[in-house]
């Protein structure tokens, strides 16, 4: 991709390359070019005023990134962040290689994302080669994004319950969590949706190794049931918990206007109160209703996760049980070889990931990828979440931080 | 305000099962067995490994009752857990942390088979390795190392 193109993601899926921009066109321009080492440069002085850097070895959070704060006493002045420790720099390694080889490094840029990484990637070289999925490969797709959604926003919530000292929600959903994983196994065979998903087709629905499959999904769909039946009883009681509502209601607030600014998409955005939702207008989502919140506070962002589980919960029982009375032979669709052609094309994939959009860009040249560039959700909420922090105390950060549902590993690739 | 279910005590959550010891572990320390405290750190693998530790906390496991504690400090720990292949910027860091544990220690490496980044840390010739897991699949693994390494038999 050219210096100072752009790509645009429109609500409905649509996807437009703009050329040659001029800086000042751009409004998160500062952010987009410097991300492969640091997000904002604000620096602050005075007496008193100090520059706290937290990371990237700490208990706070486990990441290897690192945040620089200034602050005055408890209270926070600026946050710049740190990318350059988990910098790995995938893209380019990427560049040379062929495309159906590419699939497994460009997972590995977020292990938590990485089914949506490779739906992504998949979508921009399928386009690019005028590969047509299947429909049962879509159905897959969407299977996995959603399970992909329900563990991560499980795992922010029990991130969030275990900064604000709730032990016994937090356990709870530790065991939520725990069994999303184990149903991810159950389905895919990996617990993090890794080789699930590769270009043109998807893995069909639990291996061998894992028993009947028909049984497997029945057992999936009963302990998916249960996760949406138990969260919504934890998250009815978390709301009337006084002391959780306290640490989250008003805290990192982010408005509609910066937020769309920065670029920040997914249920940061959602909480903002704009109705920016990939798989609003995707065929593959029927009747699918988009979550969202207005006050842009942590708070806000909780409730619209607890809410989006429970709705990837019901989207993926559906699929599960319209492919359970398919029976067995079409849970198991004959692997079907193949062929990914050796011609050449440009394209870009997108796909709504638990924390916003993930656009590919990719150009391909007689089957090998000439160049690769991957904008992540995690980039534009780390840009929000430095923002959201300032004027804030040092015992918000946890909730600041994992509120966003950001990852390091994500941002930098 | 609603009371907490205490769900615990009317359905067991945590599971009775044995863990089969995964691969090999080279040392036992007899002074850890009654407790173990390990801190995790992240030298650059892509967040998957950094999941698994919040799994690995979870009720079905329930660490606690083998005295087994997440520490919040290398200088408080036994055990370091070194998640994922080391991104160049981080051996520094992962060295530094190794001088902060407080003797006797040991170094468990957790590598997946699927990770394609960075240098194994078997490759920095680290001392004091006592377990190497090369293809992680699950908390299950983990838990089976850290009660040998206890000398618990399971």
């Amino acid at each position: 991709m050219s210096e100072g193109s752009q790509i645009i993601v429109a609500d409905d899926g649509r996807v437009a390359l703009r050329d040659s921009l001029k800086e000042e066109n751009i409004p998160n321009f500062e952010i987009l070019k410097n991300r492969d080492s640091r997000i904002g440069s604000d620096e602050v002085f005075g007496d008193g005023v100090f520059d706290f850097r937290y990371g990237p070895v700490t208990s706070g959070f486990i990441e290897s990134g690192s945040f620089h704060i200034y602050t005055y006493g408890e209270r926070m002045l600026a946050v710049n962040i740190d990318l350059s420790t988990k910098h790995r720099g995938i893209e380019k390694s990427c560049v040379g290689l062929p495309v159906t080889d590419a699939v497994r490094k460009v997972e590995n840029i977020c292990g938590n994302f990485a089914f949506s990484h490779s739906v992504a990637y998949s979508r921009a070289v399928e386009s690019a080669l005028a590969i047509k999925p299947t429909e049962t490969t879509k159905k897959l797709r969407v299977i996995g994004l959603e399970l992909e959604r329900l563990y991560n926003h499980l795992f922010v919530a029990t991130r969030l319950a275990g900064s604000a000292a709730q032990k016994v929600l937090n356990a709870h959903l530790l065991y939520l969590f725990e069994e999303a994983l184990r149903v991810n196994q159950l389905l895919t065979g990996s617990r993090n949706l890794k080789d699930f998903n590769s270009i043109g087709k998807a893995k069909p629905l639990s291996t061998e190794s894992f028993g009947p499959s028909i049984e497997s999904i029945g057992i999936a769909r009963y302990q998916l049931s249960r996760i949406q039946e138990r969260l919504a009883d934890l998250y009815g009681r978390s709301l009337e918990s006084e002391n959780f509502m306290d640490r989250l209601h008003e805290t990192a607030t982010l408005n509609a206007e910066r937020a769309v600014a920065i670029g920040v998409t997914g249920p940061s955005l959602r909480a903002c109160g704009v109705e920016f939702d990939l798989r609003k207008s995707d065929p593959d989502y029927p009747d699918f209703k988009v979550v969202k919140m207005e006050q842009g506070d942590a708070l806000a962002r909780y409730e619209v996760r607890c809410l989006e589980v429970m709705e990837s919960a019901r989207i993926v029982g559906r699929m599960l049980d319209s492919l359970y009375k398919l029976g067995a032979a079409n849970v198991h669709p004959v692997d079907i070889e193949l062929e990914i052609p050796s011609s050449s094309g440009t394209s870009v994939g997108v796909c709504e990931s638990p924390t916003g959009v993930i656009a590919t860009y990719v150009e391909i040249k007689k089957g090998t990828i000439v160049d690769l560039y991957i904008s992540t959700p995690s980039l534009f909420g780390f840009a929000a979440m430095r923002e959201a922090m300032v004027g804030q105390i040092f015992t918000d950060f946890p909730f600041a931080l994992d509120s966003f549902g950001v990852s390091f590993a994500d941002a930098a690739r | 305000m609603k009371w907490w279910p205490l769900l615990g005590i009317k359905h067991r959550l945590t599971e009775k099962r044995k863990y089969k010891l995964y691969g090999k572990v080279s040392t036992v320390f007899h002074s850890f067995r009654k407790s173990l405290f390990i801190y995790p750190i992240d030298v650059g693998n892509s967040n998957d490994m950094n999941l698994e530790m919040a799994a690995l906390q979870s009720p079905q496991y329930n660490l606690h009752r083998f005295g087994i504690y997440f520490a919040d400090s290398p200088r408080h720990a036994d055990l370091l857990l070194v998640l994922g292949r080391v991104n160049e910027p981080m051996a520094v860091p992962l060295r530094e942390t190794i001088n902060q544990l407080p003797a006797p220690y040991g170094i468990v490496l957790v590598e997946r088979e699927s990770d394609t980044e960075g240098t194994s840390v078997i490759e920095l010739g680290i001392e004091n390795i006592a377990a190497h897991v090369k293809d992680y699949r699950e908390p299950a693994q983990l838990i089976s190392i850290f009660l040998k390494l206890m000398g618990k038999e399971n």
